[in-house]
């Protein structure tokens, strides 16, 4: 009798690898703004210091940064971002404003179809703050933001610190 | 060694009824099954249950892969096109709110020659903008599209205050130049 615990383990655990279904893990994503974006003009990049850290507009006027994400557009993947945000902060010594609208469109020759969902965030001197997106807030309500991008305006003095993607990952049974 | 026997031998069966039973309830991805069921209970037919064609970008990525979209650049074109027109036939539709209209049409016109300067002094053609009550349709041209990409990226970027999200269509002339057309969502 004392072979019964190992035979009915042995069952169970055939039935229970046998039924057991693929899972979706969620990940989130973290990077310094510096391996990520980039300003969009020539001359906004000389306004631009890449700190380890976080880019810093650190010129006299408004510059603009993108930044783009790895993406997976495949038919049925549950890749795509659940939650995409970026953290930006004022090194100024007066409150400012920074404008940063999420990108997700394509292009290609002499087509461009894009959707943009602009936010702005208020930042007192010496704080910071982050900016977020879901994909409800997105035209047409994807499930899931697949290519994201993000452009943002930084006033001077303003930092864009780091970004973060959310999104789930299918990792087998 | 006797009384054990026929203990084993059910153990045995139960094994490989086990094996063969789980087999066959769960050898289909979760997907196929699911869709063995909806089919069993939705007595829709197939065409009624189609979902629409997406018309943003986003949710375009979001069901069809990114070659498939812009296999043909024709067909893409054409396809752009229309859904340009659809969603400029829905916003005249809008009844007018004056007051908000009048108050975003002229935050837009300011913001547009802000981003103008802030994209190299570029000249923006044509420009226009209408509000009606819950969208805008923004519309202008540029004699490079590189202009057009960079000062719509930056209206679109600064328009926070005025837009929950936006729409933003570029289509080349056959001049060389390029027509930006935006509908953005009231805030």
């Amino acid at each position: 009798m004392s072979r019964l615990p190992p035979l009915c383990i042995a069952i169970m655990s055939i039935l229970w690898a046998d039924s057991a279904q693929a899972v979706d893990v969620s990940r989130y994503d973290q990077q310094s703004a510096v391996g990520l974006c980039q300003a969009q003009l020539p001359a906004h990049r000389d306004s631009l210091r890449a700190r380890p850290l976080g880019l810093t507009n650190d010129g006299t006027t408004p510059i603009f940064v993108n930044c783009g994400w790895q993406g997976d557009d495949a038919a049925g993947s549950t890749r795509g971002a659940t939650r995409i945000s970026v953290n930006v902060s004022n090194g100024g010594t007066t409150p400012i404003v920074v404008n940063c609208t999420l990108i997700s469109g394509f292009q290609s020759g002499f087509v461009t179809q894009a959707t943009y969902t602009p936010k702005a965030i208020g930042v007192t001197a010496g704080s910071g703050g982050f900016i977020e997106w879901v994909p409800a807030e997105v035209a047409g309500a994807p499930a899931t933001i697949k290519l994201p991008s993000v452009s943002c305006q930084l006033p001077p003095k303003a930092t864009l610190q780091y970004t973060g993607k959310v999104y789930s990952e299918n990792v087998g049974s | 060694m006797r009384g054990i026997m026929p203990f084993a031998i059910v153990v045995a069966f139960a094994l490989v009824a086990g094996f063969v039973i789980g087999r066959g309830t769960n050898s289909a991805p979760p997907s196929a099954n699911a869709s063995v069921v909806s089919s069993r209970e939705d007595t829709t037919p197939p065409s009624a249950r189609q979902a629409p064609p997406a018309r943003h970008a986003a949710a375009m990525i979001a069901t069809t892969p990114m070659p498939t979209l812009l296999a043909d650049s024709m067909e893409a074109s054409a396809r752009q096109r229309a859904i340009a027109v659809e969603m400029a036939a829905k916003q005249r539709d809008e009844p007018i709110d004056a007051a908000w209209a009048t108050a975003t049409e002229k935050a837009l016109s300011d913001l547009a020659a802000e981003v103008a300067v802030a994209a190299g002094d570029v000249e923006v053609l044509d420009y226009e903008a209408e509000c009606r009550s819950a969208t805008c349709r923004i519309g202008a041209r540029f004699a490079e599209d590189g202009e057009a990409q960079d000062w719509s990226n930056f209206l679109l970027t600064s328009s926070g205050p005025q837009f929950a999200n936006a729409e933003l269509f570029i289509e080349r002339n056959p001049d060389g130049s390029s027509r930006v057309l935006i509908f953005g969502s009231r805030r």
